[in-house]
Parts: C-alpha cells; structure tokens; sequence
C-alpha cells in the first residue's frame, strides 16, 4: 500500500513538473530551404514562412502543429513551357519537442512528420502531394515572460506522390536542409 | 557568449543553406500524346486481332501503352474490345476502335469487319454409327480468302440424329447416334446477338 502510494506520488510529481510550465504558444518562423533530389538531379532552395501553434513548457517538452508555405522557383516537376517554376507549396506538420534550461537559452531538439502538396503543371498532374519526416536542432532564446525567438536547423526527408507516366509510376523523394528564425508568443 | 555563438552558427547555417541552386529545366519527361499502332484494321466476323498503343514522351522516347488504355469502340454492334483485343459482334460493318487515358489522351482507328458468306464442311459417313469422325470446315469471306480458321463468334450445334464432342478452330468431332437418314449440322453466328445467322449443313 505504501510502496503503491510512493509510486502515485513520483508519477504525480513528474507530471506536475512536466507541465508545470506548460502554456500554449504561437509562432511564426521565416527560413530558408536547400532541397536536394535522390533519384534525380534537382535542386530547389527557396524561402519559407510558417504560422504554429503549440502546448509546452519553454524548458521542457512541447508539441507544436503549423501550416507553412513556400513559393518554389525551381522547375523540377512542371513540363509545360509556359511553366517558369514549379508552384505553390503548403504543408501541415506535427511535432514533439524536448527543450534543455541552459539559463539564458533554452536549446531543444524536435521530430515531426507533415503532409503537403505541391502545385505542379503536368499534363496529367495539377499538383502532388508528399509526406515529409522532420528532425531539428535549435534554441529558444527569451526575450521577456510571453516573447522568445526561435533559430533552429532543420533536416527534412520528403517522398513525393508517384508522377504519371501511364506506362509507369515514378516516385521522387528530397533531403532539405533549412534553416530558420522565428518569434513566439506564450500566453 | 553561448548566446553569440549560436546566433552565429546559425547565421553561417542560414547563409549556406540560401546558397543552394534552383533547377530550371524540369529533369522528368512528360507525355505528349498516345497513338494506336494500328491506323487501318481488318477482321474476320469469326476472328480477333491484337491491337497496340504507344505513349509518347516530350523527350522523344517512346513506351507501350497498349495494356494501360481504356479499349472501346464507337459502335458496340460491330465490334466490342476486351482490353487491346478487337473482336466482331456482327457478320460485317465498320467501326472505329478507340483508345482513351484519364479522358485527357485518345486516339482511334477504323476497323472493318470481313463478312462470312459461306462454311465449307468436309464429307461426313452418316452410315458410320457410334464412331467419332472429324469434320473440318472453313469460311469463305467477302475479300475472297477461302479456308480461313474460324476462332471466335461461331457456335455449333447438330439435330438429335448426333452428337459432337469436341470443337476447335478448323475441325469438329460428331458421333452419329443410331441409323439415320439424314444429319442436320448448324453453325450459328453472333448466337446470342440480334443479328445472329445461321450457316446449315445436312449430311444425307
């Protein structure tokens, strides 16, 4: 009964410390991406802004979901001439995060896992979509009790939905690497 | 200090990744159209023929397409598909067989059905009770050709006074039953179309 009791007293006290500090916050980021194709030689490397929502403790574990958007000007999949660039990119992405309390920064590391698409002018594509696994380094730095901003590198494994070539399926997947600032405000 | 660092690691980072290129030529081939092989077809009623389509790509390179197409004809009373094959549902017309892909590519070709005007039967000995003989046959069509095989469309059947047992292309297997008279063969085409007909022959 004792042991039982000690046991429901570490689990409640490692809650409360998870979640002690446990507020939502939102943020926007701006980065920039360098987008590496596997099977094929092309690159893309573009801008990328992105709105977030998230629930944790700066110090400790969060989960975060965004949307973000970006406008590719590379031409990797569009083979209409009139085509300059491949489109419109928006994804949606989902996130667990561990923070570290350094003091002054507050360092974490983050996996995720998005879905998307991308506008693309084919003759039997308008767009693909693609599903993406994430993992990043970064810091929170603090600026008051609601403000931080946020810098963080991000590598990114994209796989492509199959292009249509009737007589086959091909899919295409790309490593990114991007790199990113961004402020948050924690109610 | 820890601060700076990062800050311009980071930087550094950034600056990198924002030196990436973009490309400018799409790397993929896309397609162009797809075409059926065949511009000009002929069939017997009796018979079936084996059509094929290319994909064409933008890069000049070519694929076969023929088992990706939805197969179809303009005028199912003449002809019907069964994927690339093209087959006779009357005894003569024309028609044109269709290819599509996603109703964004197509293409067609006439067909033209050769009509069967008569069945040339071998000899039968109705006398010969109870023994199997083989009766070979052939059509004789309206572009002349004589002995031409008869693979599909055509359904046999024999009047009471025998059975067949065995059917293929060119030869049947009849056993005439008891000692009659006379032995009535039909070979019927298109049976379960509304422009079926019927080609007799009695053995006496």
């Amino acid at each position: 009964m004792i042991y039982n009791l000690k046991t429901l007293l570490l689990f409640l006290i490692t809650l409360s410390s998870l979640f002690a500090e446990a507020k939502i916050y939102m943020g926007t980021h701006y980065g920039l991406f360098s987008e590496s194709f596997n099977d094929i030689e092309a690159s893309s490397s573009e801008s990328m802004a992105t709105l977030k929502i998230g629930y944790g403790d700066i110090k400790a574990y969060a989960v975060e979901f965004s949307v973000e958007y970006a406008r590719n000007k590379s031409k990797i999949f569009s083979s209409s001439p009139t085509a300059s660039s491949d489109g419109n990119k928006f994804g949606f992405n989902v996130a667990l995060m561990k923070a570290f309390d350094y003091t002054y920064l507050y360092p974490f590391v983050r996996v995720g896992f998005g879905t998307g698409y991308l506008d693309v002018e084919r003759n039997l594509e308008k767009n693909l979509t693609y599903g993406s696994f994430q993992g990043s380094v970064g810091s929170f730095i603090p600026l008051s009790d609601s403000f931080d901003i946020e810098v963080a590198y991000e590598l990114r494994h994209t796989s492509y939905e199959a292009v249509n070539y009737i007589v086959t399926k091909t899919s295409y997947s790309s490593v990114s690497n991007i790199g990113y600032f961004g402020i948050n405000y924690r109610f | 200090m820890k601060f700076t660092k990062t800050l311009t690691s980071l930087a550094l980072l950034t600056l990198l990744i924002s030196c990436g290129e973009n490309t400018t030529t799409s790397p993929l081939k896309d397609i162009t159209a797809i075409s059926l092989d065949e511009t000009n077809v002929s069939i017997y009623a009796t018979g079936e023929a084996s059509l094929h389509s290319t994909v064409h790509y933008d890069d000049g390179s070519t694929a076969d397409g023929s088992a990706d197409m939805a197969w179809g004809s303009d005028d199912s009373s003449i002809i019907a598909t069964r994927s690339a094959l093209v087959y006779a549902t009357a005894n003569g017309g024309d028609a044109n067989v269709t290819i599509d892909y996603a109703s964004k590519y197509s293409d067609s070709a006439p067909v033209h059905v050769i009509k069967l005007l008569s069945i040339n039967f071998s000899d039968l000995n109705i006398s010969d009770v109870g023994n199997p003989q083989i009766i070979s046959f052939s059509g004789n069509f309206e572009n002349n050709e004589t002995n031409v095989t008869m693979q599909r469309n055509i359904t046999w059947s024999v009047d009471e006074n025998a059975t067949i047992s065995e059917v293929n292309t060119t030869a049947l297997t009849l056993t005439v039953d008891d000692n009659v008279t006379s032995i009535k063969l039909t070979a019927t085409l298109f049976k379960n179309a509304e422009n079926a007909q019927s080609f007799e022959k009695v053995y006496n």
